[in-house]
């Protein structure tokens, strides 16, 4: 044989990918070279249509076929964990112009994979829960959780039966974080809220009265008329995990 | 647990989902879980909870996906850093890989049967003996089934036994991949398993496969074991001992019970052929 095996190994892979344009490999033989590709091919569609779940039945199966083959053949995984390429086939599905997909399916497409990157989180170290009062609930610091996501879309993603046609004269803003027992979980937000949650990231080591002072200047209204909305709000996201104390926080020895 | 010397250990693949709660609930008689690292090795939330609770019923085998031994590219140092960490946090019994390669420049997630050639050898060789350098142990490599190959220098068995030789690494041997292989390549697999280093040989794998014809089969893991892997691996018990088994499942798994009768099964086979060697030559 000529051949090296790096060259050989190169023309098997290329013929994996994409049968319809790389020769055979030398002395392979070609109806199981086909077998090949389709093992492959259905190991790399089956993760994308199991995360994927709701997008892929908005695609028409010619479609999907289209993508998922493109995607396959073209886009070089680098990650040696196969629940990696869930994530790249949504930057995937954002880049290319193969098939037209709407805003809305893009959308969606964008909602199952944050779903799954929660469901696949790694473990992050927190710090301790303090034991919390109610009254208490402003003598602290707190942080939204580092594995939570705040997820904003045009359309209500998370309802099943959303139109993809008709596009809500709001937006939809959800928290998405994985619960204790390995559930995620899909908070819906007011833009309030939402953009409290976000004031509250950005000044971890304040108190949440600095904050909501500003989300009060930001809504033209006086920060007394919050305070109600504050308090409930607080003590449900604290409740559900979504807010955890500030790490290494001064106001945070008080509390525990 | 299993107390009885002659006996076998079994285990099976451990998976997210039912299969891995029927397990936590039921406590089967298993002597060792196994799973693949990569599925295993960025855990958490109560998912890692529960492997942590297994873990302290059931040893711990590893069989590895994405090393790709054989593969073109440079070994990534930084996947096998994160693996010596995942081993030294949960010291497997064993870890074991595929003496294959899964790679190019990039990943496929599946497996290729690497040009049985001489370069090529020389080429895995030198992988394994880095690959063992940086995990500090000893590599455990599975024959790899196979639906057609490039051009080659020599067969599948000394391809085999040569790596094994040479690289002084030890086998997973894979009995319905002998199987496979032997009708997809028109070999006698007793014969192939006769060829086989006795001394190398420290983990079985048997598992379901799909005949498409009769000179091809798959290698699906998603049947039952199929009559002649039952034989074959009497054969095996025979030749190599009561080498460590498990009951490879990993799509259309069927109800705990249902392996279970699977796993009764390998502990009979592998108690017949022990009684077998008991047997007073006539």
């Amino acid at each position: 044989m000529n051949t090296d095996f790096l060259t050989l190994q190169s023309q098997f892979t290329a013929f994996i990918r994409n049968p319809e344009h790389a020769p055979v490999p030398e002395g392979c033989d070609p109806e199981r070279m086909k077998l090949y590709h389709q093992l492959f091919f259905n190991n790399f569609d089956g993760i994308l249509e199991s995360t994927y779940e709701r997008t892929r039945a908005h695609i028409a199966d010619d479609q999907w076929q289209v993508l998922v083959k493109l995607f396959f053949s073209t886009v070089p995984q680098h990650s040696p964990y196969l629940v990696d390429v869930p994530g790249r086939f949504l930057d995937f599905l954002q880049e290319q112009n193969a098939v037209a997909l709407s805003e809305a399916l893009l959308e969606l497409a964008a909602f199952e994979a944050t779903l799954h990157e929660c469901r696949m989180a790694e473990d992050i170290a927190l710090p301790e829960a303090p034991v919390s009062l109610p009254d208490a609930l402003f003598d602290c610091a707190w942080q939204p959780h580092p594995q939570g996501v705040l997820f904003e879309s045009a359309f209500p993603v998370n309802q099943a039966d959303f139109s993809l046609d008709e596009v809500p004269t709001e937006p939809t803003l959800l928290w998405i974080q994985r619960d204790d027992a390995g559930v995620v979980q899909i908070y819906n937000l007011s833009a309030a809220s939402a953009r409290w949650l976000v004031l509250l990231d950005a000044h971890e080591d304040a108190l949440p009265g600095q904050s909501l002072a500003q989300l009060a200047h930001e809504l033209n209204v006086a920060p007394e008329n919050l305070t109600e909305f504050a308090r409930a709000q607080l003590a449900d996201w604290i409740a559900d995990g979504v807010l955890i104390p500030a790490s290494g926080n001064q106001h945070n020895a008080a509390c525990a | 647990m299993n107390t009885d010397a002659n006996r076998v250990p079994v285990g099976v693949g451990l998976r997210r989902g039912p299969l891995m709660q029927q397990i936590e609930a039921e406590h089967p008689d298993l002597d060792f879980l196994e799973v693949a690292p990569e599925n295993w090795m960025r855990l958490g939330g109560a998912v890692k909870r529960q492997f942590e609770s297994l873990l302290a019923r059931y040893p711990l085998y590893l069989h590895g996906l994405s090393l790709s031994i054989g593969g073109p590219a440079s070994l990534d140092v930084d996947f096998l850093k994160s693996l010596r960490a995942f081993i030294d946090r949960y010291q497997p019994v064993l870890y074991s890989e595929h003496l294959s390669f899964c790679t190019d420049n990039a990943h496929l997630y599946d497996l290729m049967p690497i040009p049985f050639t001489r370069a090529a050898v020389r080429h895995v060789v030198e992988r394994i003996h880095r690959a063992q350098d940086i995990l500090g142990q000893r590599l455990t490599l599975e024959n790899v089934s196979y639906y057609t190959a490039p051009d080659a220098e020599m067969n599948e068995l000394a391809f085999l036994t040569e790596i094994l030789q040479q690289a002084d690494c030890d086998l997973l041997l894979d009995v319905n991949n002998v199987y496979v292989n032997s009708v997809n390549h028109r070999y006698d697999p007793v014969a192939f398993l006769d060829a086989l280093p006795i001394e190398r040989v420290r983990y079985l794998h048997v598992a379901g496969h799909l005949q498409l014809s009769p000179d091809l089969i798959v290698d699906t893991h998603g049947a039952a074991v199929a009559d002649p892997v039952w034989d074959l691996l009497a054969h095996t018990y025979t030749r190599f001992g009561a080498v460590p088994t498990l009951l490879e499942r990993d799509f259309d798994i069927p109800p705990l019970a249902h392996l279970m009768q699977e796993v009764a099964q390998i502990r009979r086979v592998a108690a017949g052929a022990h009684n077998k060697l008991l047997e007073p030559v006539a």
